[in-house]
């Protein structure tokens, strides 16, 4: 990948350092990239592998405490580093624009769209009316309906994936020769990501613009990439075509990467591969290679000397002393695969969590409001008379967009929520309509993890505190706390050095691993995971499955897991069930839903996860629009508007859940691949 | 917003009725005697039993209070103890000097606190930042009837610039003008820093959102970026707090009033105070109350109209 | 961004007394490394040390009057000069701050505490309450305070316990609003919701998670309103509604002085400084500590 003029940008042995109160930071080191004129290029790494930063160096937009002690950046042959301000906003908006990470806070709110994206043509020399019509020309093109009327609203009138779509359309208004693209779909719901990346994708070849790409999500980068390059701890590891990386990765930390992506994790195991320890702190940079104390490859030539790039072929280069001939001893043993964990048992266990027909109300408006706007109904549904159940030693996955009501769900059931009607038998009681001080008795036999795990950990108690805690609440005196303490804290992992850590003190893994203790703490029979995986990378979304995956074996525990991270459970889960605007819209065991879905939306969600693999890159999307509010469900089937298949008796009649094969059953009136089932109006 | 709009009055004549109830339980439910507190040590026999009827204070409490904010309502606020004349005409006559001394202190406040903290947010820890940050805190902290006092001894007393006293000649409003400039420019001063501060911290906020780095990253000049594009929404709280400073400028006029001998309310109030004249105090209070939230009122409605996420939210 | 070690450095366990002990003097550190923090923190410090130890800081004694050297100027002798009663004004101002002090100390506290539980209150309570409640916070926040302050008076005698009153009236509300709002944003954060899903009772979540993440923003407005309540007392004591003559205080200083201002400037000055002085190092020390604890302000910086 030699640069040649035809780069429209060129970066060189660039290194940046962030000034702080402990140190420099060292955030890039020795990076080099080039995009091609007219190509895509993909920037891939795991959080604080240094992709904002390295973005943010190119037009100089980086926070006030960051240097460039070295390198440069060209970007058509000009370095950008020895620009001062105003050739700097010479290029910025003009030659080169960006799309960031946040829809929601990326234009401003109290300017119409109309206004800022007149305000950016400022270079043309256009009248107003000319500039507002090309305006209304790319927001079309982009797909906003409506753009005339529309493009004199506000950003908050409108969706995420709505003002994902405006920044893009004003990114490309400019008509820049690169368009820079930082994690711009991972706010977003994955039929939403979907929409934008087919999008991207067609706008870039439209265009002609040469694209650069940072995302995490290694199915994203496949297919929307031409060449990668894949970061980690501030440094470029390995670059090459997206063929050279997704089909013949050399360095291990990229093989490693790709292992970890639930999407290519073979089906039928129960435990995730992960790559241990955690990415370094680059204040102190080691003459090591700096992945050598996470990798399985290492030896010992990797502990004394960096590496220096090698490239390997026209194309693909790496920085790891193996591709340069080196061996030695391993210094460590590669530690062992994760072992199937045993095939999915066969369950038979009586039934522990009966839910039928819940349904969860929240109010929309205060109730003078609603008298004001004549609203006679100012509430909304949650959850939708959803009805499902969970037997002993069981994982039943639920998932679904933003909005599909899986958290209320799990919210009612252990009772943080008040559910309006309905019933949920847990372990032979009722628990609608309890007394609380019985429902507390109840309680001790379920407990909740939460999504974020430090947040949800009381910031000013100490870990030990935390996960002695219930025992207080529930008063139960322990003969030795100590000993329960350490035996919990030994658990899930930890030693008893963090007993006297703060919340804020823990990383992220760590903190859910205090939670997990807390959780189990009194012994619980069902534990309800909401959304466990978050935030994690995925080379650690492994660790905390894996846990949950080992407790459960150990203790005979039944997790309720709620995610909208499909391939992330599919893997510890014995049944998914499938929600959309508060219903359950089929529930089957995971390997019937998996390779015979019923309902349109099922298969949408499957096929919204991108594979990391660029030879099987999506070309049509699976379904169009985003999930409507709740508080305008649509009439009959409520998926019906999105529905690639819906007929007329769809929009009439709202379809009943109804078995498809055993144990599994779709709310749809023709479910997919069964014709013997379906009804004709 | 229509809807805000008539919660957030709604709110106010709730407010407004508590202010109005409130004054009436001071005078009506203290322990003790009220015509022996309100009239003072010095009251005759016939002055006490005319106050007992003139306040009704032979009525049970609920009746007095009805017809005490019924005649609030109607803008009758009693009677002078002393002169008989209608409280709502002795206070009438003096708000428009507070009024005045309101408007002009923080009219001096805005037009160069509200430069004075975007040109430090554009630039910050520039000299002029820094130096605006020390003199900011200095006149926040600095009590405004030390700054009259002061003001008046160097201005007024030993360089002789500025009249010492009063309001200046009735229809001479060139007079009265000069006669505005001290008490207006020490009631202000605080509020210059406080508004030079408040915009700083807004406008720094705002400038490192998400959506000013995408204007940056447009190549929007930098103008356009601090002053049209950041200002808008950092101007938003600070419009909510002006509502807050026509309150603490009555506060400052009390003693701006009395030190400069302006005849406004807060010199009424203070004098009616030391006169134990209680009607006109409660008149000259209720007044002031009732426009401190007003004032609150309307800023918050200007701002919510300022603000597009709160125009739609009907 | 920092990242926690899978072990700790020490291989000792710390105690949380210890590591609380540590986190003091940290942030006592941080706080001096602001110039800001560490003037206002002198000062503050000055404050209660020269409160505390007047009446051995000085010979004079604040009541004797001495009418022949009446109105002097500054002197060794006479420090800061005499009043017209020929009391020596740097004792009457040492004096004058005790009652600052008293003032800082209880008024300050006492809104504080009754803010804290009834924003909380507001802020966890049933709807129905919290509009009571907020009701009363508007409408006395509704009255200017010096004029409120006036309005209370008229009906009482002038004393301490009155100002601190006023104050009270005055700044509970504030404090409640705080406590309320950030009670509410406490309400349905994650650790509340885990806290209630362990079945954990309402006093208990409100004592032991919710307080200590209330208290902390409460803190710095209580530092910032010192300020406030020495203002109020010197204001009410200069139109002479508040502290009471002979006792000496800032205000009464201050009123002294206006009376007497063509003949000598020296009064007012001398009770100006130490009100403007105490208000700047705790207005400093208030910025210093919200600047140390707010991480988003202080990247602002």
């Amino acid at each position: 990948m030699t640069p040649t003029m035809t780069d429209v940008l060129d970066i060189r042995k660039l290194s940046v350092e962030y000034a702080t109160a402990r140190g420099a930071v060292h955030a890039l080191r020795d990076v080099s990239l080039c995009v091609p004129r007219k190509k895509t290029v993909g920037i891939v790494g795991e959080s604080g592998c240094g992709k904002s930063t390295l973005i943010a160096s190119i037009l100089h937009l980086m926070s006030r405490n960051a240097r460039v002690p070295a390198g440069q950046i060209l970007f058509n042959g000009i370095d950008t580093l020895t620009l001062g301000e105003d050739a700097l906003r010479d290029l910025r908006g003009n030659k080169v624009s960006m799309v960031f990470q946040d829809p929601m806070t990326a234009q401003n709110p109290v300017i119409p769209i109309a206004r800022q994206m007149v305000d950016i043509q400022y270079r043309e020399r256009l009248s107003t009316e000319e500039k507002r019509k090309r305006a209304v020309a790319m927001l079309r093109r982009v797909g906003i309906p409506d753009p005339e009327s529309r493009i004199d609203g506000y950003p908050h009138e409108f969706s995420g994936g709505m003002r994902q779509r405006i920044s893009i359309a004003m990114a490309l208004l400019v008509r820049p020769d690169l368009l820079i693209a930082d994690e711009p779909t991972t706010a977003l719901d994955v039929n939403m990501e979907a929409q934008i990346i087919f999008l991207l994708r067609e706008l870039q070849q439209e265009f002609g613009t040469s694209l650069l790409f940072a995302s995490h999500n290694l199915g994203l980068i496949a297919e929307l990439c031409d060449d990668v390059v894949v970061m980690y701890a501030g440094e470029v590891v390995e670059r090459g075509s997206v063929r050279d990386i997704f089909h013949e990765p050399q360095h291990p930390y990229t093989q490693r990467l790709l292992e970890c992506d639930p999407a290519l994790v073979k089906d039928g195991r129960r435990t995730l591969p992960t790559i241990p320890g955690r990415v370094p702190d680059l204040r102190v940079i080691p003459e090591a290679c700096i992945f050598e104390a996470r990798c399985h490859k290492a030896f010992s030539v990797c502990r004394e000397r960096h590496p220096a790039p090698v490239e390997i072929s026209d194309t693909q280069s790496v920085r790891c002393h193996l591709a340069s001939g080196l061996t030695g001893a391993p210094v460590r043993r590669a530690e062992p695969r994760p072992q199937g964990g045993g095939l999915r048992r066969k369950h038979a266990g009586e039934p522990l969590l009966a839910v039928e027909n819940l349904r969860v109300r929240y109010r929309t408006e205060g109730f003078l409001k609603a008298l004001a706007s004549g609203n006679r109904d100012p509430f909304l549904d949650g959850v939708k008379q959803v009805s499902l159940m969970l037997r002993r030693g069981e994982t039943l996955g639920l998932v679904g967009e933003s909005g599909s009501g899986k958290t209320s769900l799990g919210r009612a059931i252990i009772g943080l929520t008040p559910c309006h009607s309905g019933s949920i038998r847990f372990d032979g009681t009722e628990l609608v309509g309890l007394p609380d001080a019985e429902y507390n008795l109840q309680r001790r036999k379920m407990a909740m993890m939460f999504q974020d795990p430090i947040a949800s950990l009381s910031p000013r108690r100490t870990a030990r505190s935390l996960v002695m805690e219930p025992f207080e609440i529930h008063g139960i005196k322990l003969e030795d706390e100590d000993a329960e303490a350490e035996r919990l804290f030994a658990m899930v992992g930890l030693s008893t050095a963090f007993f006297n850590r703060y919340p804020h003190e823990l990383s992220g893994g760590q903190a859910r691993r205090v939670g997990a203790a807390r959780a189990l703490a009194l012994s619980p029979e069902l534990i309800i995971a909401d959304e466990p995986t978050a935030g994690l990378d995925t080379s650690v979304q492994g660790e905390i499955l894996n846990l949950m995956g080992e407790l459960q074996r150990e203790h005979g525990l039944s997790y309720l897991v709620i995610s909208h991270n499909l391939p992330a459970i599919r893997h510890i889960s014995d049944r998914i069930g499938v929600m959309y605007l508060g219903r359950l819209v089929e529930e089957g065991p995971v390997a019937e839903i998996f390779e015979n879905p019923a309902h349109p939306y099922t298969r949408a969600l499957i096929e919204g996860t991108p594979h990391p693999d660029p030879d099987r890159r999506r070309t049509l999307l699976s379904i169009e629009g985003e999930v409507p509010s709740l508080k305008d469900r649509p009439r009959g089937c409520e998926f019906h508007p999105r529905c690639p298949i819906a007929e007329p008796m769809c929009s009439r009649e709202a379809p009943q859940a109804r078995d498809i094969a055993p144990a599994h059953a779709a709310a749809c009136h023709f479910p997919l691949n069964r014709e013997h089932l379906k009804q004709r109006a | 917003m229509l809807f805000y709009a008539a919660k957030r009055i709604g709110l106010t004549a709730v407010i407004v009725t508590a202010i109005v109830f409130t004054l009436f339980c001071l005078i009506h439910l203290i322990p003790g005697d009220p015509a022996a507190v309100a009239l003072g040590p010095y009251a005759t026999p016939e002055m006490e039993a005319r106050f007992i009827e003139k306040m009704q204070l032979d009525k049970p409490v609920h009746v007095r209070f009805l017809s005490f904010a019924w005649n609030a309502l109607q803008g009758n606020l009693g009677e002078d103890i002393f002169s008989e004349r209608p409280v709502s005409r002795i206070v009438a006559e003096a708000l428009p000097y507070t009024i005045a001394l309101a408007f002009a202190s923080l009219g001096w406040a805005i037009l160069i606190g509200i430069p004075l903290g975007c040109f430090s947010a554009a630039h910050p820890n520039s000299w002029i930042d820094r130096l605006t940050g020390v003199i900011s805190i200095a006149t926040i902290t600095i009590p405004s009837f030390v700054v009259s006092i002061y003001s008046l001894l160097i201005f007024s007393v030993t360089l002789r610039w500025f009249p010492v006293i009063g309001a200046g000649e009735a229809g001479d409003l060139g007079d009265q003008l000069w006669h505005l400039v001290l008490p207006a420019f020490a009631v202000g001063l605080g509020w210059v820093g406080y508004l030079a501060r408040m915009v700083r911290a807004s406008m720094l906020e705002v400038l490192g959102e998400t959506h000013i780095r995408s204007a940056r990253a447009f190549g929007l000049p930098e103008r356009v970026v601090v002053y049209r594009y950041a200002l808008r929404v950092a101007i938003l709280p600070t419009v909510t707090l002006l509502g807050m400073g026509f309150g603490s400028a009555f506060s400052g006029a009390v003693f701006a009033e009395i030190i400069f001998s302006r005849p406004g309310i807060g010199k009424l109030i203070y004098d009616m105070v030391v006169a134990r004249n209680y009607p006109v105090v409660q008149g000259g209070v209720m007044t002031a109350a009732i426009l401190f939230v007003t004032a609150t009122l309307i800023a918050d409605l200007v701002a919510a109209a300022l603000d597009p996420r709160m125009r739609a939210n009907l | 961004m920092a990242v926690a070690p899978d072990v700790p450095s020490s291989s000792l366990p710390e105690t949380p007394a210890a590591r609380r002990a540590r986190a003091f003097w940290q942030g006592l550190k941080e706080l001096t490394r602001n110039p800001f923090g560490a003037v206002g923190l002198v000062i503050v410090v000055l404050f209660f040390l020269s409160a505390l130890f007047a009446p051995y800081l000085t010979p004079y004694d604040p009541y004797a009057l001495d009418v022949p050297s009446r109105l002097a100027r500054p002197s060794f002798e006479h420090l800061l000069g005499t009043d017209q009663l020929g009391r020596d004004t740097f004792t009457r101002v040492l004096y004058g701050g005790r009652i600052a002090m008293q003032l800082a100390l209880v008024a300050v506290t006492a809104a504080l505490v009754i803010g804290l539980v009834l924003g909380m209150i507001a802020g966890y309570g049933p709807r129905w309450l919290d509009s009571i409640l907020i009701l009363v916070f508007d409408t006395l926040r509704s009255f200017p305070t010096i004029i409120m302050g006036l309005a209370i008076v008229a009906v009482t005698q002038p004393s301490l316990t009155v100002i601190m009153v006023i104050f009270v009236l005055h700044a509970a509300p504030a404090f409640g609003r705080i406590a309320r709002t950030q009670t509410m944003a406490l309400k349905n954060t994650e650790f509340i919701l885990a806290e209630k899903s362990l079945g954990a009772r309402t006093p208990l979540v409100l004592t032991r998670h919710m307080m200590p993440n209330v208290l902390g923003p409460l803190l710095i407005l209580a530092a910032m309103d010192v300020p406030v309540v020495v203002t109020v007392e010197a204001g009410l004591s200069f139109l002479g509604l508040g502290i009471q003559p002979p006792t000496a205080s800032w205000g009464g200083i201050l009123k002294e002085g206006y009376s007497v201002l063509r003949e000598t400037p020296w009064l007012v000055i001398a009770g100006g400084m130490p009100l403007v002085l105490t208000t700047l190092g705790f207005t400093f020390l208030g910025e210093a500590l919200r600047d140390s604890f707010d991480p988003k302000l202080r990247e602002a910086r």
